[in-house]
Formats: structure tokens, sequence, C-alpha cells
């Protein structure tokens, strides 16, 4: 019987075990296959070994080896992700040597804020969901770790106690949640430029980057118009412009990213639109041609892209205004030209003859290097992959080796990258300045906002003529003319079941749960927590004004969850047999007799057996006997003491008290 | 505790304890009142807090609200934990805590007997005295009754006056510790601790009446009487039985046993303390051996007798006698 607070017992080690591997699962499907194995390996160890942890020399080794590996694997310790994994690595080593309460409960605290940290990850509502049910969890285990011993029985209980101790605490987190006062500025600085897994476009471009997205349906950024909505052909959200070409890949030139010269004017601005940028860790936003308002952390390239600081690694919202007349660059510098028709040597003899011989076409109806013949080209061009044999397809695209070449003559099958790269090249080598942007192109219109997914990522191509500046050309149009009209979806036959129609309306729909999500809990800030307390009559002037609200709040909600627990915890018992016999009670109330919440079994009789009718209150007696022998006189042996109980609770509930009649008037006679 | 033991060393004991007797009763039979129950947080709640406010501060920083509102819902989680703390301490029955006597020296096992009668489940509480370090740990299901036995330390001989009982729980995280006072009523009576190795008995000493029993069972005929179920075989007069065609006893057998008074002085040792471990553990020894016994001290005078209560009777007169 004597047990002293500090011992560990053995199911407590498992308890501990799995609450720690539930806080950092999330983690280790982001972490270096390496060491999430051997932190898997760990914890299986633990489980294997039981009770003994191992002798502090090993323990002391893993520390020093681990902490090397996380250093080594991430190219140093700071930063979210090598300090997360740091966390989880500290967990594992903190559960191995696991061998009192106070670690149990260190760990599982610690447990928590690993949880935490995955936040700075992912705040979507499934991981949040996930979360929660973690925090659950945890708080059970410290439950487990309070108790002497914990039979198999006791578990669905204990998670009903952990729930009690979470589920009240919603509302007033929730309270905290909206009045607990914001910063407006970061009082240290987010790190940005880490290594870490990019989902989206990247800078640079080569065959098979694009097509690689076509099958992640996840959201890439969401559009509110304010005011009129372009067609969706007209929808092309610029990104990252492609200047240099090594015959294999497109990449960014530094000279695209100095400032514009030119920029939009504001009062030219027609397309007024808000976009919430899903975390995509690169230093660019997108928007459509050609932006004149936009925010103040962004700046406009010589290139017209969107330049940030820092990599956007949190859903990013910002409010953009677009002039799609604006004129780019109708007079081109010299060093640009030379950029725009920059091509690597020996690649593509066959495509350079075609675009010579387009040249020199060209130059017999028009003047040489006029806008005239370059659109002459251009439209050459459209035609020749309109006229011959081209197919739009991603499935079976085979390996080039020059892609130019072997995709214009041979292959002729490809995705909107094979193009646009196409395009371009034979664009410069028939002498016309040219470059490759990529973004997405249209997105679907999904009630209150329109929804634009990874698989809508694009690649087209501009080209540049004398006084009109640079244009627009997207050769995937003139092969599959229905990509840009009516979406990615239309054109590709994906496996089908990933598009059936159901799945895809399932997917939209969950997007506006998503949707949701982000714009009321996870982009909430300081300045929607004074909009929030506007309406209600509170201009937000202060942190301590918020801080007096907030106190006001959660000590009234307080306050009545204290009442609700109290009132629950005295008229609902651990003990069904008293649950019963309480549900017995009021029903007898109801039939209107005044016995109490409280009232002892012999008092009840008294009261009840004169107000009964005769059979109705045998009964009663029956039921009264039966529970005082059970209650009071306590000679059963635990099992069938079990038994009777239930047998008990169930005449009990079964019990319908039929009160006597009263002497009234017989309204028949009356009648007769 | 680590608060009240402070308080005391501060020369606030009286304070104290007239805050604590402000809150109600503190002897048992008590139900421990919603006022009477203390709670603080432990060391690892402390431990938490800091964790949970790195976790707030990070969150904010990051204006990261996922995070934010975990740290907010595991905040108020632990603040509902002081609810239950306070729960599974409130309303228990207190019924009685007895303790038997004990030599000096040896602990007093205090049994407490506990009543749930709120139709609650305490789990993880304990019961634990001042001044030490031990603890008794226990749980209780709805209805269910249950003694604990706390050990409490003895030194000297006497009325122990026992202190005053500290029932705790840091049920159900473990992050605040909620505890409640009981003063038990009833004092203990500690015997001397018994010497280790005692002198022998005194010689027995005869008393009058003793010779004058062993003249009177020469006769015969003294105190013959009529056999009874379950007489001893030793009893039984065979002569007389013999004569009278029916089995007869001796009222009282010849007694075997011999007699002791018990002095100070035959001890021969020098303090008061020593001389009445010796007679205490001589009280002992005669006990086991069945003889006679009796005190005789300054002020004390027990006529020859043994049996529980006999000897309990000396014991108790050896705990409290004062030169």
């Amino acid at each position: 019987m004597t047990a002293s607070a500090t011992d560990l017992q053995r199911h407590m080690v498992a308890w501990v075990m799995g609450a720690s591997l539930f806080s950092i699962l999330p983690h280790l499907t982001r972490m270096s296959p390496a060491l999430s194995i051997l932190l898997l390996l760990l914890i299986a160890w633990r489980l294997h070994a039981g009770f003994k942890p191992p002798h502090w020399s090993i323990r002391t080794a893993l520390v020093i080896g681990l902490v090397i590996l996380v250093f080594w694997l991430n190219g140093g310790i700071w930063g979210r992700l090598p300090g997360s994994q740091l966390l989880c690595t500290m967990l594992v080593l903190k559960s191995i040597e696991l061998q009192r309460r106070r670690d149990a409960l260190l760990i599982v605290s610690l447990g928590f804020f690993v949880m935490a940290t995955w936040f700075l990850f992912d705040q979507s509502m499934l991981t949040f969901l996930y979360l929660v049910a973690g925090t659950w969890l945890g708080l059970t285990t410290m439950i487990v770790i309070q108790r002497e011993q914990v039979l198999s029985s006791d578990v669905p209980r204990l998670f009903r106690q952990g729930a009690m101790l979470a589920a009240p605490a919603v509302p007033i987190a929730i309270a905290l949640f909206f009045l607990f006062p914001r910063l407006s500025t970061p009082i240290w600085g987010i790190q940005g430029g880490e290594l870490e897994g990019r989902t989206g476009l990247s800078d640079s471009m080569s065959p098979g980057d694009i097509s690689s997205l076509f099958l992640d349906d996840s959201p890439a950024f969401r559009v509110r118009f304010d005011g009129p909505v372009p067609e969706m052909s007209e929808r092309y959200w610029r990104g990252p412009v492609l200047w240099q070409f090594d015959g294999r890949r497109w990449s960014q030139i530094f000279y695209g990213g100095v400032n514009a010269r030119e920029k939009p004017a504001v009062n030219d601005a027609d397309l007024r639109y808000e976009v919430e940028l899903e975390p995509h860790r690169q230093k660019w936003i997108y928007a459509l041609d050609y932006p004149a308002v936009y925010p103040e952390e962004a700046r406009l390239t010589l290139d017209y892209l969107l330049r940030t600081k820092h990599p956007v690694s949190s859903l990013k919202r910002y409010v953009i205004a677009s002039d799609t007349d604006f004129v780019d660059n109708s007079a081109n510098s010299r060093t640009l030209s030379l950029q725009a028709l920059q091509l690597p040597a020996e690649v593509a003899p066959q495509a350079r003859a075609l675009a010579a011989q387009w040249e020199r076409e060209a130059a017999q109806s028009h003047a040489p290097q006029s806008a005239e013949q370059h659109r002459a080209i251009v439209n050459a061009a459209l035609a020749y992959f309109r006229n011959e044999p081209f197919y739009y397809r991603l499935e079976g695209l085979p390996t080039l080796q020059d892609p130019i070449d072997d995709f214009l003559f041979s292959s002729r099958t490809g995705y909107c990258e094979h193009y646009a790269s196409a395009f371009t090249f034979l664009m410069r080598a028939a002498g016309v300045p040219a470059r490759v942007v990529t973004g997405y192109q249209g997105g679907i219109d999904n009630g209150e906002y329109y929804l634009i997914r990874q698989s809508d990522a694009h690649a087209w191509a501009e080209v540049w003529l004398p006084g009109s500046g640079w244009m627009r050309v997207d050769p995937t149009s003139a092969v599959a003319p229905q990509r840009v009209i009516t979406g990615s979806r239309s054109v590709i036959d994906a496996p089908g079941w990933l598009h059936a129609e159901w799945l895809v309306d399932l997917r939209n729909r969950v997007d506006v749960l998503r949707y949701w999500w982000n714009r009321n809990v996870v982009s909430f800030d300081a300045k929607s927590q004074s909009r929030l307390l506007q309406p209600l009559g509170i201009e937000y002037t202060s942190h301590t004004r918020l801080l007096l609200i907030m106190l006001v709040t959660t000590a009234v909600i307080g306050l009545a969850l204290f009442l609700w627990l109290r009132r629950s915890e005295l008229t609902r018992s651990n003990d069904p047999l008293q649950n019963a016999w309480r549900q017995l009670l009021r029903r007898l109330q109801r039939a209107g007799i005044d016995c109490r919440h409280s009232s002892a079994p012999g008092e009840l009789l008294a009261l009840a057996v004169p107000a009964l009718e005769t059979e109705s209150a045998q009964q009663l007696r029956q039921l009264v006997q039966r529970y005082r022998q059970l209650r009071y006189a306590r000679t059963l042996p635990g099992s069938q003491l079990q038994q009777a109980s239930t047998r008990l609770q169930r005449a009990l509930r079964r019990y319908r008290p039929r009160p006597q009649q009263r002497p009234t008037f017989n309204l028949q006679r009356i009648r007769t | 505790m680590a608060l009240a033991d402070s308080l005391r060393r501060h020369g606030w004991q009286q304070r104290f304890e007239s805050f604590l007797q402000r809150r109600g009763p503190m002897q048992p039979p008590l139900v421990i009142g919603y006022r009477q129950v203390y709670i603080l947080p432990t060391r690892f709640g402390i431990t938490f807090g800091v964790l949970l406010f790195a976790m707030l501060f990070g969150a904010l920083n990051y204006n990261n609200n996922a995070a934010l509102f975990m740290s907010f819902l595991l905040a108020t989680a632990a603040q509902i934990s002081t609810f239950r703390s306070w729960r599974n301490l409130s309303g228990l029955h207190i019924e009685r805590i007895g303790v038997q006597p004990v030599f000096a020296g040896e602990p007093a096992l205090l049994q407490i007997h506990c009543r749930e009668q709120q139709g609650l489940e305490r789990p993880s509480m304990a019961f634990s005295s001042a001044g030490s370090k031990t603890e008794q740990r226990f749980s209780l299901r709805p209805w269910q009754s249950i003694s604990c036995e706390l050990a409490v330390a003895t030194s000297q001989r006497g009325w122990l006056s026992l202190p005053r009982l500290t029932l705790a729980t840091s049920y159900p995280l473990g992050l605040f510790r909620a505890w409640s006072y009981v003063q038990p009523d009833q004092p203990c009576l500690v015997y001397p601790a018994p010497a280790q190795q005692p002198p022998p008995l005194p010689a027995p000493t005869q008393s009058e009446q003793q010779r004058q029993r062993r003249l009177q069972s020469d006769n015969e005929f003294e105190g013959l009487r009529d056999y009874r179920f379950g007489d001893n075989l030793k009893a039984i007069a065979w002569k007389a039985s013999a004569r009278n065609r029916q089995l007869i006893s001796r009222d009282e057998p010849p007694s075997s046993h011999s007699e002791h008074m018990l002095r100070l002085q035959d001890t021969g040792a020098a303090g008061v303390e020593q001389q009445l471990s010796i007679l205490t553990s001589w009280v002992l020894l005669a006990e086991r051996r069945q003889h006679h016994y009796g005190l005789d001290l300054p002020g004390l005078n027990i006529a020859p007798d043994n049996g529980p209560a006999h000897l309990h009777q000396c014991l108790r007169e050896l705990a409290l006698w004062q030169a």
C-alpha cells in the first residue's frame, strides 16, 4: 500500500511513450528519414527494454551523437526546422531515461511544446484537430501518471476525465484567443531562407517541373475580386520571369531583379483583388499584370514580378490593384534585348533552321526589326503549333536528348512548359526578343472567392514588339485552347477517380472550410481584433483596455463554468446506481410527490406510498428494499454485487410511478 | 507545506493557527469543508507554467494563432484541474482517528477512518503528518469506506499529542497540490520503552494471602464443589470424587505461580527513565510467564495480578508516573 509519489510504474512508461510518439509524429514526417527511423527505434527499444533505463554512458553517447546528427543533417541548429528536430530528439532522449514520475510529467509537457512547434510549419485545420487530440492524450497521460493503478477497464473513464479537463477549457480558450492583446510587430526576427521543402513553382524551369504539379490539388492561393472579374483566359497570375536558357533549363537573371523603372499608375488600375497566398517558401508573390498597388514589403522588379524580402513562410494576405493596359518597356534597353535573344550554342539546329526560315519569310514582306515582322514570326510559330500534329498530354512523355528539337520534330507531345520553352527558343532564334513566364492560369469560382490550385501552374511566353513592349503569347492556347479557356483539368485525362465529379466537388467544399479557417483563425491579428470589437462599441485603444475586457470576459465564462461543473458533479456522479436512483426520484417528483434530491429511502417510502396506486406502491417498496440491501448491507461478493447493481439500475430506470386517482366527478354521469 | 513552515519560522505561528481555526473545525468527525482546502502549484506546476509562457510568447511573436490557442487551452485546462483537485478533497468525511498505545521509540499507528459519501471517485490522496517525510497514499471509490494507517514517530513516554495531519492530493495533473489539515482529537499513550537487556526478575515475594492459601489447601475438603464442564483435569479432586461417586473439582487449584512486587529500587539503574524502562520490561516478562505482578512505586501501588487489562494498567501507570 505504501508507495511514494516519486516512483513510476510500468504501465506509465507505455502511456508516456505513446503520448510522446503522438506529439513527434508530424515532425517525423518532415525530418530526414535516417533521423526519424533512429528516433522510432529508440522509442521501440525503450518500450521493449521495459523498466530499466540504459547505462549512463550509453545515454551520454546518444545525446552527443544525436545532437551532432541533427546539426550535420541541417547544417546548423538555428531556425525552426533544426530547432524542432532538436526538440524532438531531446524528447525521445528524455524518454530513454524515464525513471520517475517527475520525468514522466516533464516529458508529457515537453510533448505539448513539441506539438505547438509543429504549428510553425502547418496551421491547417486538420493539423489543429490532430494537435487538439494530442493535447487530450497528453492530459489523460498526466492523469494516468497521478494514479496508483490503471486497469484496462479504467481507460475510457480516464479519457473522459481528460476530456472533462480540456472540454470546459475550450470556451475560455476561445475568449482568450480573440481578446488576448496581440503584438502588431514581432519582438524578434523571423528567420528566413531556410532549407525547407518548397511547394509550387520554383525560380527556374526544366522539363517536367510544372507537369509534376499537375496532380497536386492543394491550393496555391485564393483570390477575392473587388469589382469586375476578368475572364478565365485573361487570368494569368504572373510568377518568376525566366531569361536565361542553357538548352534544358530556364532560369532567372540578376538583372531582372532590379527595381522597375516605370510603374503603372494607381489611377489606371482597373482590377482590385485580395490574395491569400499559401506559404510557398519563395521570395515572391503572385499578381495579375501589372500591379499598381501592392503591399509595402514587396517591390516591383524590372520584369514586373513582386519580390519580397523574406520567403513567404506563413499564410500571406495582400491587396493588389492591377492595370491591365500598362505598356511594359516599349523601348527595350540594349542589355535586356541581348539577354532576351540569348541562346545556348550548339543546341537544336533543326529549330534554328526553322526559325531562320520564318525570319526570312517575314523579312520579305515587312521591314526588318519592325513590330510587323515580329508579329508575322509569332503568327508563323503559332500556326506551326496549330497545324502540325502537336499533342497536349501529360502521360508517356519521352525523355528528350535535345529538349527543343526532339519535342518540336519527333515527340510533339508535351505540357505547357514544353510549348513555352520551344516557342521562346524559336522566337529568339528568329531574332524576336522573348522570355518565359511561369505562374498560374485560371482558377475556379468557389463561391465567395476564386481558388487557384497547384495544378493550375502554367508557363507561357512574352515577346517584345517595338513600340508595343512586352506582349503575352501563350503557345499552349494554339495547341489546346480549352486549357486556357476552361482550365487545366479539362485538357488532360488524369486518373479517372481523381477527377470524379463528386470528388472534385467535395474537395472544393473542403477548400471553402479551409478558406474560412484561414480567414478567421490563422490570419487573425491585431487588426482583425480591433475590427472584431468595433461593432460592440469598443474602440480599440490600448493593450491595457483589451486586457481588462479579456479578464472580465474570462471571469464571467469561468464563473458560469464553475457553477455548471459543480452542478453537474453534484447531480451526476460516477456511480451509475446513484444516477438511476436520482432518476427515480425525479420521476416521483414529476408525479407530484414531494421528495427531495437527498431523500433517504425510508423517508421516500413514507412520502410516496400513500400517493401511489396500490400496485405501483408495492413495486416501489420492492425497489427501495433492493436498493437498501445493495447500498447499505453489502454482503455479496464483488462480481455478484456488480450484477445485482446492474439489474437494479435497470429496474429503477424502468419504473414509472402511477399516482392514485383522486376522486373526481364522473363526467359521463353528469351528462346523463 | 513549505509556505506553512516558513510562516511558522517567522513567528507567524499564532496568526497561522487562528487563520486555520477560522476556516472551520479540524478535528474528526469532520467533513472537509470547501474553505478548508488550500491549493498551490507544485514545483512541476511552476515548470509547466514557464513552458506555457514560452509557448505563449513564441506564438505571440510569430502571430501563430494555432499555437496561441493551444497554449490558452492548456493554461485553462491547468486552471480547471485546480477545481478537480479541490473537489477531490472537499466533502470527504473523516469519521475518526484511532490510535493504539505504543512503546516509546516505536511508531504509533494512526487509524484514519475515511468515508466517501458524495458518490465521487477520489483518487490519489495521501495523508502525512507534520515533520515526517512518510506519506500514506490511498484512493476512494464512490461510497467506499477505508481505514488508512499512518505511522507517527514517538520518542518519550506519556501522552503524545498527535501532530496535525495533512491530507493532500495533486490529482488530476500534478500541477497543483491541494491540501487540508486534520487534527487528531485524542492523544496517543506512549509506554516507556522496554529495556533491551533488563536484569532478571526480582525474587518472588510471598504475600500473607498466599501463605494462608497454601495452608488452606492442605485441608482436603476446603473449597470442593461439583465438577463443571471444562474444569481442568488437574483441578479434579479424585479422592473426593471416588468417595462421592461423582466428579468433584477443587474450587481453586493450588497456585503454582509466583508473585512479584516490582519496585524502582530493585532495578539497580541510575536514572528514573532507565528504572521505568526496566520495570516495563519486567512487567512484560512477568506477563509472558503468567506470573502475578504488581507495582510498588512512590505514590503508586498496584496489587499483584495478571492479564491484558492488568498489563495495560501497569504500563499506563508507568507511562504517566511522575517522581
